[in-house]
């Protein structure tokens, strides 16, 4: 995969009046922020979605989630129905993280039922679902 | 002998490392392969402090490859050969307050280090609260209350 680059860096000598308390006076970069964001954990990632609304439809984006899929490989999916709504349950295995000893265990609850056909309109919606709401035994 | 790089601060300080450490830096090794070393490379983007590390970091994966290559030669240092020792080293070398490790951040992706890059993005943000991060990155809440409350209850499992 294509990692996007940044071309302008900033460094923490450039804050204007000097104070430097833990943070960066300057906003983000967004191409900075999808390049952290992609390499977070689920759960790290879900509450930056609450950070802020410019936060959260980066990670909503329909490239993000491409991004951040192919990074993780689904090993296993099983689906269970229940009544109102089916839970899948996806066995990720992350490529950074490595190894089978830290899978993580997500669960994705879909009560949409249109979510349930595989077209391709569904599909950036199934995507978003999948990782936005699952839940993991995370590492 | 083997051979040396020269890397230039932003501050004009030269520091001299093995050409197997700075091999560790994607671009680096991309210019080392093009021949277009000589005279030392300036990192006009990257100061004597956060350079100081970045070399540390390097070095240190260069020398745990080493160590490891009588395993298999696995490239991936933390699964197959379980390096603890790598990680627990990983972990402290990033201990450091917020502005250096948003360096090291930057370093690393310009000089594309991925273990580094994942290892400084993952630092940045883990564990810390959605209060701490918006502190971090100068965020105003553009949440409503109400809002935040109903984004919150969505990924209420990111905060159990």
């Amino acid at each position: 995969m294509e990692i996007p680059r940044v071309d302008k860096i900033m460094t923490s000598q450039e804050s204007k009046d000097g104070v430097i308390k833990g943070g960066y006076s300057h906003p983000i970069p967004l191409e900075l922020l999808f390049i952290i964001f992609l390499r977070l954990p689920a759960k790290t990632l879900a509450r930056c979605v609450c950070v802020s609304k410019l936060w959260a439809s980066i990670i909503r984006s329909q490239d993000f989630i491409i991004s951040f899929q192919s990074q993780s490989r689904i090993l296993f999916f099983i689906r269970d129905y229940y009544q109102t709504r089916f839970e899948n349950r996806f066995f990720l295995s992350n490529q950074q993280e490595g190894t089978s000893s830290l899978l993580s265990r997500t669960t994705c609850h879909v009560s949409d039922s249109r979510s349930r056909s595989m077209s391709p309109a569904s599909r950036s919606q199934r995507l978003d679902m999948l990782w936005i709401r699952y839940e993991s035994s995370d590492l | 002998m083997s051979k040396k790089i020269i890397f230039e601060s932003s501050e004009g300080e030269s520091f001299e490392v093995d050409e197997a450490v700075a091999l560790e830096c994607q671009t680096i090794k991309n210019m080392i392969e093009d021949d277009c070393t000589d005279g030392g490379i300036p990192l006009a983007n990257v100061n004597s402090a956060t350079l100081t590390k970045v070399i540390d970091y390097c070095k240190k994966h260069v020398e745990a490859a080493a160590a490891a290559e009588a395993n298999a030669g696995d490239k991936d240092i933390y699964g197959a050969n379980k390096d603890i020792e790598l990680k627990t080293w990983d972990e402290e070398f990033v201990k450091v307050d917020q502005p250096l490790l948003f360096d090291l951040m930057l370093a690393a992706n310009f000089l594309i280090i991925p273990g580094l890059l994942d290892l400084t993005c993952k630092t940045m943000m883990r564990g810390k609260t959605v209060l701490q991060i918006r502190e971090i990155f100068h965020i105003k809440k553009d949440y409503t209350d109400a809002e935040e409350a109903e984004v919150r209850k969505e990924n209420a499992w990111a905060f159990e």
